[in-house]
């Protein structure tokens, strides 16, 4: 009883101190206005994609075809134009955020999942698993990743979750590679060699001891990756390889746009400046977590 | 340091063998068969299955792996499952295209990249500081296919001063435009790199004990501080050059120009094994070369680094 009320005790003690780390952090990211500029854009990105449905209707404005009115410039009546086939271009870029959001986010969630599994077994155990599992990444991260996706998507066929299963799988190496080394770093402290004196199981070590002491540097990757896996999805979709039509996407919208831009440059600006603006917010929050995890890295 | 350099060599022949093996798995598991593509739908299926017998695709996968890898050994990488033409061929008929390309995209980082970033590192905090560190911040968030067609809109079809498309032999013009969209990002990359490490150069006291001896500002920033922030600048310039092998093929896509990544892409959706396994092997094989000259340029740059290497190699 005594016991465990000690370790009850510790363990507050030990989230209160986490707390406090987080709202330390938070405070010096809010101090930051760039960082802060690109949160409240990420937010309201992430809220159009979400009432999407409530703005516009996807079958009608987005979908179908309605070659009455093809290729207008934008007006109040449709503020982004309609494209060749008569759809309505505001309604396709917000639908088309949900796909470039969803499957930019999704891939980095699952490839850095992934990566902290494999990282960090790799940097914590070393030896042979660590030569083995370093050796696949390595072939790996020696194909282009873009390459690397393409022959994936070859392989599965197009399509929105072929698409994230190959984005995942090209992600997986460099996610590896850093927690294996932000393990290895955190690995010979003391507080890791107490934790194994006391005789704590080795998945308790990995998971409660050092990956939240090695979380810093994989949160910044993260942000910063989701803003390349929206390039990445824009740029499969715009090579034919990524969501099938009539699906909007951004990339795929530059793609059908690109005969017609002589006459109807609007087909290819705003699509762009919707893929610029998103991966410029995340690069924004990525920067800004940086000089909030490590204040001592701003110059 | 040729025991390094030979060494470096005998470590890539793992990985190439690990990229082939992918590569060939990959493609394996791909929908279609390739006797049937080769023939064409109208070809009766007695055809199809002596055709998969002569190529020897009805063994068993690993056979087929071993196969190819005992070809590759003797020099045979195969012939294009399409043209029927040996990959090298065809691989050595689009090289001059993208190397070009990323000739002149390494040359706009260098000469636009890293003069800004010294500039902005001199003039620190000043107007010329801000804008360049925005116009980084926006190419940075900008994919190189969309960079790529705002120049065409804005160069090609406004101001019709350069070509928009084709790779015509005649001149460099058709690579200006392509060259300035694949560098983009890599200009931004070194142009930040640039400026950080020249800040960091800037204020150790070596740079005051020159300035101090009377040395003109220029000679200061050239001569003796560029000389020490120059590592990490060719860290990411060798990096860039990478992505760039990558990229390349978006935007040999969107100026229609036949290079390697064009031909790899429509090789992978034609299932055109031989081929696609020789491009990317041959594009991983190019990064790590450029890698191990990045490495070599180190020593160069910093003599002290040499003991290291040659420890290393023992």
């Amino acid at each position: 009883m005594m016991i465990e009320e000690k370790t009850i005790t510790t363990a507050n003690k030990s989230s209160t101190k986490r707390r406090g780390q987080i709202k330390s952090i938070w405070f010096r990211y809010k101090k930051n206005k760039l960082a802060m500029t690109g949160l409240i854009l990420m937010g309201v990105l992430i809220f159009i994609a979400i009432i999407a449905p409530l703005i516009a209707d996807y079958e009608q404005d987005a979908v179908s075809q309605n070659m009455k009115i093809r290729l207008q410039p934008p007006s109040i009546e449709h503020i982004f134009g309609t494209d060749q086939y008569g759809r309505d271009m505001f309604a396709r870029i917000i639908f088309g955020a949900r796909v470039s959001l969803a499957v930019g986010l999704a891939s980095v969630v699952i490839s850095s999942v992934l990566g902290i599994l494999i990282g960090s077994i790799s940097g914590y155990y070393g030896g042979m698993i660590d030569n083995i599992l370093m050796r696949t990444m390595d072939v790996l991260l020696a194909i282009p990743s873009i390459f690397l996706a393409i022959a994936i998507v070859a392989a599965l066929g197009p399509g929105l979750i072929n698409l994230l299963i190959a984005m995942s799988i090209s992600y997986t190496p460099g996610f590896s590679r850093i927690v294996r080394s932000s393990v290895l770093s955190v690995k010979n402290q003391e507080f890791i060699e107490a934790a194994i004196a006391c005789g704590t199981k080795d998945n308790r070590i990995i998971f409660k001891h050092v990956i939240p002491n090695a979380i810093g540097p994989i949160l910044v990757q993260v942000t910063l990756s989701i803003a390349r896996a929206i390039i990445h999805v824009s740029s499969l979709s715009f090579l034919g390889l990524g969501v099938k039509p009539p699906m909007p996407e951004w990339g795929s919208m530059l793609a059908e746009g690109k005969p017609l831009m002589r006459d109807n440059q609007y087909l290819v600006v705003i699509p762009g400046i919707a893929i610029v603006l998103s991966v410029m917010a995340l690069n924004l929050i990525g920067d800004g977590l940086r000089d909030a995890l490590d204040p001592r890295l701003k110059n | 340091m040729l025991k390094y350099i030979v060494k470096r060599m005998v470590t890539m022949i793992p990985i190439i063998l690990g990229i082939s093996f992918l590569i060939f798995a990959i493609l394996d598991l791909t929908p279609g068969d390739p006797a049937r593509m080769i023939l064409g739908d109208g070809a009766t299926n007695e055809a199809v299955e002596a055709l998969r017998e002569e190529m020897g695709l009805n063994e068993h996968f690993i056979v087929r792996y071993f196969n190819y890898v005992k070809d590759a050994i003797r020099g045979d990488f195969g012939k294009s499952y399409r043209s029927r033409l040996p990959v090298f061929d065809e691989i050595f008929a689009r090289l001059p295209h993208s190397f070009k390309l990323a000739l002149g995209s390494i040359l706009f980082v260098i000469i636009v990249g890293i003069p800004i970033g010294i500039i902005s590192a001199v003039k620190q905090y000043s107007i010329i500081d801000t804008i360049s560190l925005i116009s980084a911040f926006l190419l940075t968030s900008m994919p190189g296919f969309w960079l790529g067609i705002m120049l065409i809109l804005f160069f090609a079809l406004k101001l019709g001063i350069l070509p928009a498309t084709g790779a015509g032999a005649d001149s460099w013009r058709h690579f200006v435009l392509p060259s300035i969209a694949l560098s983009g990002s890599g200009v931004a990359i070194a142009l930040r790199m640039t400026r950080s490490s020249m800040l960091e150069v800037i204020r150790q006291d070596y740079i005051r004990t020159v300035r101090a001896k009377g040395a003109g500002e220029t000679r200061i920033i050239v001569k003796h501080a560029l000389k020490n922030a120059l590592l990490p600048i060719v860290t990411v310039v060798g990096i860039e050059f990478g992505t760039l092998l990558g990229g390349g093929m978006i935007i040999e896509s969107v100026f229609a120009i036949p290079g390697i990544g064009s031909m790899t892409v429509n090789a992978i959706r034609m299932k055109d094994t031989p081929l696609v396994i020789a491009s990317i092997t041959f594009s991983a094989i190019a990064i790590s070369i450029i890698n191990l000259i990045v490495d070599l340029l180190y020593v160069y740059i910093d003599p002290r680094l040499k003991t290291s290497i040659e420890q290393s190699s023992r």
